[in-house]
């Protein structure tokens, strides 16, 4: 009888461990990235240096990080209030942008998959980006075609997720000196009926 | 008192469970990125890849233009040199199974291209032997961990008009096995 205890105790043990594991390691777990608002951002995932939960998140997602010293990815997948990205909505992405020599803004689906759309748009890059005089601008995310710096979601329904990439930039891999103050908006305009 | 027993068999269990799944997953993954892309690659040669194969992948940036090269240390060291445009370019040096252990940009090449060689530790020792005192090293230096892997060459494509000239840049690129002299 104590045996069988003993097995079953195991058992649940090693279940437990395991499902431990696979809970830290999604997309959206605390141990793999840190949240600034509504970005999300993966510490030293392109470093020698990445601890286990992202190193093991990394391996898993299929994603070829931008390497530490060249860059850092923030990701998304709620809006300034903290609703889900939906495809059937329209948001606006508004400065301040951190500063880097490039930045680009891709569109992907829940698994980091890049968005069909009929246009064959999937992602802008900072020197594709119509702006004020002033240097100000806005990129639009939206199912139907809008004027100035649009990105399509699709026809498709479901969440969607940003992907914002920062290359050669002077902040370190740590990424330390980022708040969520220095990072664009994501504001919510409305939906498709 | 067995509760208590039992209690401490699962919580120490559960835990080295946690502690090695978590470890095995850079291990045992085979649908991560350094994965595919040395599928494809040749060893001690760039090979470009497709645009078709980067759109379908996941959490990969598709403005750019990328060649891999799988090069092997045990024959000596590897110099990769990718020649410089107005674009952002980089090199990623990564292993399966524990992802990327060093980068270089354009930001730190000084002639007219990105100019890297990578050795072993021994190696590394070696070739600076045979540094002349007055001389100076224009190459980067990068030491490998170890002796197999992946050198990721990136060329940033801004526009869409840049793309062919990227991907020119890296039919250009050469990844080469170079020898020392004994």
């Amino acid at each position: 009888m104590q045996r069988i205890v003993l097995v079953l105790c195991i058992l649940c043990a090693l279940i437990a461990g395991i499902s431990a594991t696979l809970r830290a390691v999604t997309p959206k777990s605390g141990m793999v990235a840190a949240s600034l608002g509504p970005w999300r951002f993966a510490a030293h995932i392109g470093a020698p240096d990445a601890d286990p939960y992202v190193r093991a998140r990394l391996f898993l997602s299929g994603e070829l990080p931008v390497a530490a010293g060249q860059g850092y990815t923030l990701r998304a997948y709620e809006d300034a209030e903290g609703r889900t990205l939906d495809r059937q909505c329209t948001y606006r992405l508004r400065s301040p942008f951190p500063t880097a020599r490039y930045f680009t803004l891709t569109l992907t689906d829940k698994d980091g998959r890049l968005l069909a759309n009929l246009v064959e748009r999937y992602s802008f890059t900072s020197s594709e980006i119509v702006r004020a005089e002033s240097g100000a601008f806005e990129i639009i995310i939206s199912p139907e075609a809008r004027p100035g710096n649009w990105l399509p979601t699709g026809t498709a329904t479901g969440p969607f997720a940003l992907d914002l990439r920062f290359y050669d930039t002077p902040l370190a891999a740590t990424a330390t000196q980022l708040s969520a103050a220095s990072l664009p908006r994501i504001e919510k305009q409305g939906c498709l009926p | 008192m067995k509760v208590l027993f039992y209690a401490l068999v699962f919580l120490v269990v559960a835990g080295l469970a946690h502690i090695l799944s978590l470890f095995a997953v850079p291990k045992l993954a085979r649908g991560d990125a350094f994965h595919w892309l040395a599928q494809d690659a040749p060893i001690h040669a760039v090979a470009i890849v497709e645009p078709s194969r980067l759109r379908t992948s996941t959490h990969i940036d598709p403005n750019f233009a990328l060649g891999v090269c799988r090069y092997d240390l045990s024959g000596g060291p590897v110099r990769i040199r990718v020649p410089l445009s107005e674009s952002f370019t980089s090199v990623t040096f990564a292993e399966l199974g524990t992802g990327v252990f060093a980068s270089v940009s354009d930001r730190a090449a000084t002639g007219g291209s990105l100019d890297v060689v990578l050795a072993t530790p021994a190696q590394a020792a070696k070739i600076a032997s045979l540094d002349e005192e007055d001389q100076v090293v224009e190459e980067l230096r990068i030491r490998a961990p170890r002796l197999r892997g992946l050198a990721i060459l990136s060329v940033f494509i801004d526009r869409p008009s840049a793309r062919e000239r990227a991907n020119a840049t890296l039919t250009q690129a050469r990844c080469d096995q170079e020898s020392l002299p004994e």
